[in-house]
């Protein structure tokens, strides 16, 4: 008989691997908020009865910690998915939002957004996210624009290049912006950009909620035409993808969910980066697993960075960005250096 | 619709064809006629368009107006999915950027047949088995795409094309990374495919001596231009060749089978 077992279906497949990951993801959930530099009593923050009723255990459980992991949580998915979807897009596994400049794109945009004074929501949505937004979808177009060659290729060296020169040069828009801007501006400002998780509530959550799950539902519907694009673009065509209206549908909705977690947890890098990576060697290439996988793992994987932050030097905590950095910084030298041994750069 | 009456009983057709990346045309007038079930290929120097003319037939490239006709209807009027079940365009076998399983990458064939959110069923898993078992690499199904040999990836992308179910196939030098072993055992399943299944094949092709052993007609191709076209007997002729390839040639033939050896002089 063939090596091909017909009674394995795809379907089960796919169960069995996002169960497993959901599993994970449910785990962290449950661990991490009883994890902290004051041990809370679990009982008693249970038994009622938050803020301003003196029950001090209650309100770090459920006003200082839950919102903040919820949040590690939403940002986390959002992220991975977004690197999960570059790297196919640019069939190139060193995309991820913080390497192409993504990221810091739509930092300016919310940077300007603060300049103005346009720091406010219309319709529930906040300008921010906007302008996080625009700021993403438009170092999106321009990295793209810049990168693809001829042949539809996305060589390594000039993704990398367009990268890093896209973070200097938002980079150093968003040092002009900050030094022309006044006293509460700049402090907006510096607030905003040294992001982390910890100023949060639960109405912030459920804001950027809608567009991170409309934004990774749209992602998961593309997800096999995605899969045919990151194999080649030319013969994605040819087994009938409409590659230009899949790019686009990838490209704006992964901006959206990236201008959306960064206006409300600024720059938080490389987590677009490991997670799929990590998730990938597990459950294989194929988007219809790789992307919910990497959500539910990307969500994990940030609420313990986030927790690894509050707790190692408490009661000081490191912000969740230095943390990601810390673990990322390493993991692309390695990635690079096991890319330009295949020959790939 | 004047111009659909106009064409003729080819599966394809091409009018006028031209096209260019950037300013110098890559291909300038082309007019040919493929009829269903022929084994065709085109050959020409490095640069003539014999790449580019087959990515343009298979709905790849975007052609200029109304000039590539599949069945009388030209390319633009079909939807993506309602061409690729009929033409499939088989690239040469290279690396992948991420480590897809064989038989992912067969499967990937059955795309134009399911619907957005829908997986594979037991039918296109049958259907990826049968075509993995044409091309004799079933037995790699597990292994990962980029751990096999080219002669073996060659086949899994034939077998993809397979699966894909298409009338035509159109294969970008399918034999020129490969040892002469693989490079036979390429050809003879496409010569399979088109004696049995009566699939219409096109070929870009380098090896003058393979192409009219295993091809009834060839496109000789010039600076984006045809040359000529016939029988192998009638194209490769020493002062077509000696024209066309702008060096002196010695002609062989195979007593066995007829097929011709294309030798350079050497000064």
């Amino acid at each position: 008989m063939s090596e091909l077992n017909p009674t394995i279906t795809s379907s089960r497949k796919f169960a069995t691997g996002i169960g497993l990951f959901f599993l994970i993801f449910l785990a962290t959930l449950i661990i991490a908020p009883l994890i902290g530099p004051t041990t809370i009593d679990l009982g008693k923050a249970l038994s009622g009865g938050i803020g301003s009723t003196g029950n001090v255990d209650a309100d770090i459980l459920f006003l200082a910690r839950i919102p903040r992991i919820l949040l590690g949580a939403v940002t986390g998915a959002a992220l991975s998915v977004t690197g999960a979807v570059f790297q196919a897009l640019l069939r190139n596994d060193l995309a991820a939002p913080f390497t192409l400049g993504v990221s810091s794109g739509a930092s300016l945009g919310a940077v300007i957004a603060i300049s103005l004074g346009l720091n406010f929501t219309i319709l529930g949505i906040s300008t921010l996210s906007i302008a996080a937004f625009l700021g993403a979808l438009g170092t999106m177009y321009l990295v793209f624009g810049l990168v693809k060659t001829r042949y539809g290729d996305f060589p390594t060296s000039i993704l990398l290049l367009a990268g890093v020169t896209a973070n200097f040069f938002f980079a150093s828009m968003v040092m002009f912006i900050h030094y022309m801007s006044d006293f509460t501006q700049s402090f907006q400002i510096v607030r905003w950009l040294m992001g982390g998780l910890d100023i949060t509530d639960y109405q912030t959550v459920w804001s950027i909620c809608p567009f991170v799950i409309v934004g990774i539902g749209g992602l998961i519907y593309v997800s096999r035409d995605m899969n045919l694009i990151s194999a080649g673009v030319q013969s994605a065509m040819s087994r009938g993808v409409d590659v230009v209206r899949t790019q686009k549908i990838g490209f704006i909705l992964a901006s959206l969910i990236t201008g959306t977690v960064v206006a409300i947890s600024g720059p938080i890098g490389f987590v677009g980066l490991i997670v799929p990576h990590m998730v990938r060697l597990i459950v294989g290439p194929d988007l219809r697993l790789l992307i919910p996988c990497s959500m539910f793992f990307g969500a994990s994987f940030l609420i313990l960075c986030d927790t690894v932050g509050r707790t190692l030097i408490a009661p000081a905590e490191i912000p969740v960005g230095v943390i990601t950095a810390m673990l990322g910084g390493p993991f692309f030298v390695w990635l690079l250096k096991r890319q330009n041994k295949r020959g790939n750069v | 619709m004047t111009i659909e009456t106009q064409v003729s009983s080819a599966m394809i057709a091409t009018q006028g064809l031209t096209f260019a990346y950037t300013e110098e045309p890559v291909l300038s007038n082309i007019s040919l006629n493929f009829q269903a079930g022929e084994f065709t290929g085109v050959i020409g120097p490095n640069g003539s368009g014999k790449s580019t003319l087959l990515k343009l037939i298979g709905g790849i490239l975007p052609s200029a107006s109304e000039t590539v006709f599949f069945k009388n209807r030209e390319l633009s009027h079909y939807k993506k999915k309602e061409l690729a079940v009929s033409i499939a365009w088989i690239p040469q076998e290279k690396q992948m950027a991420f480590p897809f399983k064989v038989i992912d990458i067969v499967l990937m064939g059955r795309h134009p047949y399911l619907s957005p959110l829908s997986f594979e069923g037991k039918d296109d898993y049958q259907i990826a088995e049968d075509a993995m078992k044409q091309t004799q690499v079933l037995e790699f199904a597990q292994r990962s795409f980029n751990e096999i040999s080219g002669g073996e990836k060659q086949r899994v992308m034939i077998a993809s094309a397979i699966s894909q179910k298409p009338d035509v196939m159109l294969l970008d030098e399918p034999t020129s990374a490969l040892d002469i072993k693989y490079q036979i055992e390429v050809l003879n399943i496409l010569k399979r495919l088109n004696e049995d299944e009566n699939k219409s094949l096109i070929l870009a092709m380098h090896d003058l001596h393979l192409a009219s052993k295993f091809c009834k007609r060839l496109i000789l191709l010039k600076k984006g231009q045809v040359f000529c076209e016939g029988t192998p007997a009638e194209v490769l002729k020493k002062e077509i060749l000696e024209d066309v390839y702008e060096v002196k040639v010695k002609i062989f033939q195979d007593d066995e089978d007829g097929s011709l050896l294309v030798v350079p002089e050497s000064s």
